[in-house]
């Protein structure tokens, strides 16, 4: 029997195809050739981030933070067979929340983040995007550009990458970063105020070099 | 301390009117270890700087000149 | 309507004059010198010397190409910043002599919107995602909620700068963007460097490094300039794609003097290609720094009803592309 197979999502590295996998509703993660890329250098990058990705997913459970299950890795075709979550986008939940509960997921949001800075674990593109709210937990999906660095730099960049998703995604409601940073700080191992400083002197270089 | 003071005298009050102006934000915001005063009167302007020590008058006095040129000339190229 | 603009952020020296024509951007005149540092990097004071004594034969200059009177332009416009503090302050000056001395308004213009609006003005496109890179600019800036929003950038050296830095290390001429791109369309061999993203943002300085490392050990100079180019624009390209997603916004735009170089434009090109979009760009003059792209904004500006008080006509080093107050796009 042929499986039916679906894009669902387009996103700007990889398309999400809603398969199933031995009866289980799961998405692949096919990291789709770039034609503005040598094909040498593109190859390279896409077999790197998939095994990156799915090593930092098992790392991230570790961790005690929500993750899809990883079913199957295709190296060669770039793909990674992982459970669907049934659940919203936090990038569409934010909007639609309350204050209270818009504060509290983003403390939760700042715990998690936390919990794999805490492991030694840079997730790499935390947006909003990339994370999805299932039966109360967020679960944080695309680890491709992230890596295994305990350097505070690295986690001032994590967080960066954050706070500009919510100034340019979300500009309407300016505290969520700080609620972020509220949730981090609580579950944060290290001194917190090593990474505040680390991310204030992330906003002021990056402008005129 | 050091300081200078330097008269500038232009051949119309306009002339004086418009590189005193121009000048105006550049003193106000001022450049490091200097204080700067612009006045001007009639066809004269004086530009006063006190500055904690010579080369930091100097890059001073050279940065002010250069301003008083560039809004002279702009002025008179016209 | 017409306006005048001086660009004087930091090499380049420029006055535009141009007319608005129906919401589109007709030049009139365009005129620019660059200041080249005799060695090394740029010194801000030299520049600002080189800029203050060009300045006013410029500014004569673009009424004679514009072959308008002084009396017909409506604003003056000037590079409020981001940029080197003498150089701004030195064009901000003349701008206000010449506002003063014609008795017509001013306006400051944000160097990096710029070179979004003569996109915007010359090209056709209509809400595009900006790849900025020139020198000390490295951005991807998208209009969002009422401003032009950074939602990348470069995390250590802008782009221009990193091929300026290895152009220098390897004898090359200043600016080094030109003598890279064609050496590099003699490269044969691909040899790994670091290719860094993180979220959309870039950096630079490890890839630097590890292509200086591979000139000292004696790989063809072509090969590296080859190399090079293909791992930073390809980053480059990638960060624009994820913010045109995230965004979703269907035209992208170059702009700055790094995108003068056509191996960049076709991989943007490809890349629109691939998801559908369009892809823009100015003519070469316009990408680089130019008086024009400020005339046109300032004239933006004013028409918007944006009004600046010479006595507080500050620059701003670090004026950033965010703190913008876009009134005349709803």
């Amino acid at each position: 029997m042929a499986k039916v197979e679906q894009v669902i999502y387009r996103g700007a590295e990889a398309e999400i195809i809603k398969s199933t996998y031995l009866g289980r509703d799961v998405v692949k993660k096919h990291r789709v050739p770039k034609g503005y890329r040598l094909p040498e250098l593109d190859k390279r990058l896409r077999m790197h981030r998939t095994r990156e990705e799915a090593k930092l997913m098992l790392e991230a459970r570790k961790a005690g933070v929500s993750v899809p299950i990883i079913y199957d890795i295709h190296l060669a075709d770039a793909t990674i067979t992982m459970g669907y979550l049934r659940g919203s986008r936090v990038k569409e939940l934010i909007p639609k929340l309350s204050d209270d509960e818009r504060r509290s997921l983003c403390y939760a949001i700042g715990e998690s983040i936390a919990r794999l800075h805490n492991n030694g674990l840079i997730h790499g593109d935390i947006t909003t995007s990339n994370m999805i709210f299932v039966d109360g937990r967020v679960h944080f999906i695309d680890f491709g550009l992230g890596e295994v660095n305990r350097e505070v730099e690295a986690r001032g960049v994590d967080l960066h990458v954050l706070m500009e998703a919510f100034s340019s995604a979300h500009s309407m409601y300016p505290d969520c970063f700080n609620h972020v940073f509220e949730g981090y700080t609580s579950v944060y191992e290290g001194d917190v105020m090593e990474v505040k400083k680390k991310i204030d002197e992330i906003v002021r270089r990056g402008r005129y070099r | 301390m050091r300081r200078a003071e330097l008269r500038f005298l232009f051949d119309s009050s306009e002339d004086a009117r418009v590189v005193f102006k121009s000048l105006t934000p550049e003193v106000k915001k001022r450049i490091p270890k200097t204080t700067v005063e612009l006045d001007f009167e009639g066809r004269e302007m004086v530009l006063s700087i006190t500055a904690s020590d010579t080369s930091s008058l100097r890059a001073a006095i050279n940065s002010y000149l250069r301003w008083v040129d560039t809004a002279f000339n702009v002025k008179d190229a016209l | 309507m017409l306006s005048l603009g001086i660009e004087g952020t930091a090499h380049t020296v420029g006055v535009g004059v141009v007319e608005d024509d129906d919401g589109r951007c007709r030049v009139l005149a365009k005129v620019s010198r660059m200041y080249h540092p005799v060695k090394g990097g740029i010194h801000p004071r030299e520049a600002a010397n080189h800029h203050a004594e060009h300045l006013p034969g410029l500014i004569k200059k673009a009424f004679e190409e514009a072959d308008v009177e002084p009396g017909e332009v409506e604003v003056v416009a000037f590079s409020q910043g981001p940029g080197l503090g003498p150089c701004l302050r030195t064009a901000a000056t003349a701008a206000r002599a010449l506002a003063l001395s014609l008795g017509k308004p001013l306006v400051g213009v944000n160097h990096c919107v710029a070179h979004l609006e003569i996109g915007r003005g010359t090209t056709g496109c209509g809400d595009p995602v900006l790849l900025y890179v020139s020198g000390g600019n490295t951005q991807v800036i998208a209009f969002a909620n009422h401003r032009y929003r950074v939602f990348g950038e470069t995390l250590d050296i802008g782009v221009g700068n990193c091929l300026d830095k290895l152009g220098r290390y390897m004898g090359l001429s200043f600016p080094s963007g030109p003598a890279i791109e064609r050496l590099a369309r003699k490269g044969e061999t691909y040899v790994d460097l670091p290719y860094t993203i993180k979220g959309m943002d870039v950096a630079f300085s490890g890839l630097l490094t590890a292509a200086q490392q591979y000139y000292d050990k004696g790989v063809r100079i072509e090969d590296v300039c080859y190399s090079v180019q293909e791992t930073v624009f390809a980053a480059l390209t990638e960060v624009t794609e994820r913010a045109m997603a995230h965004v979703g916004k269907d035209e992208v735009l170059l702009g700055g003097g790094v995108a003068c170089n056509r191996r960049l434009r076709s991989m943007v090109k490809t890349m629109a290609e691939e998801r559908g979009a369009s892809f823009f760009v100015p003519d070469d003059s316009l990408c680089v720094d130019n008086g024009v792209m400020i005339a046109w904004t300032g004239l933006l500006m004013h028409k918007s009803g944006v009004r600046m008080r010479v006595e507080e006509s500050f620059v701003d080093q670090r004026f950033r592309t965010d703190m913008v107050d876009v009134r005349w796009r709803r």
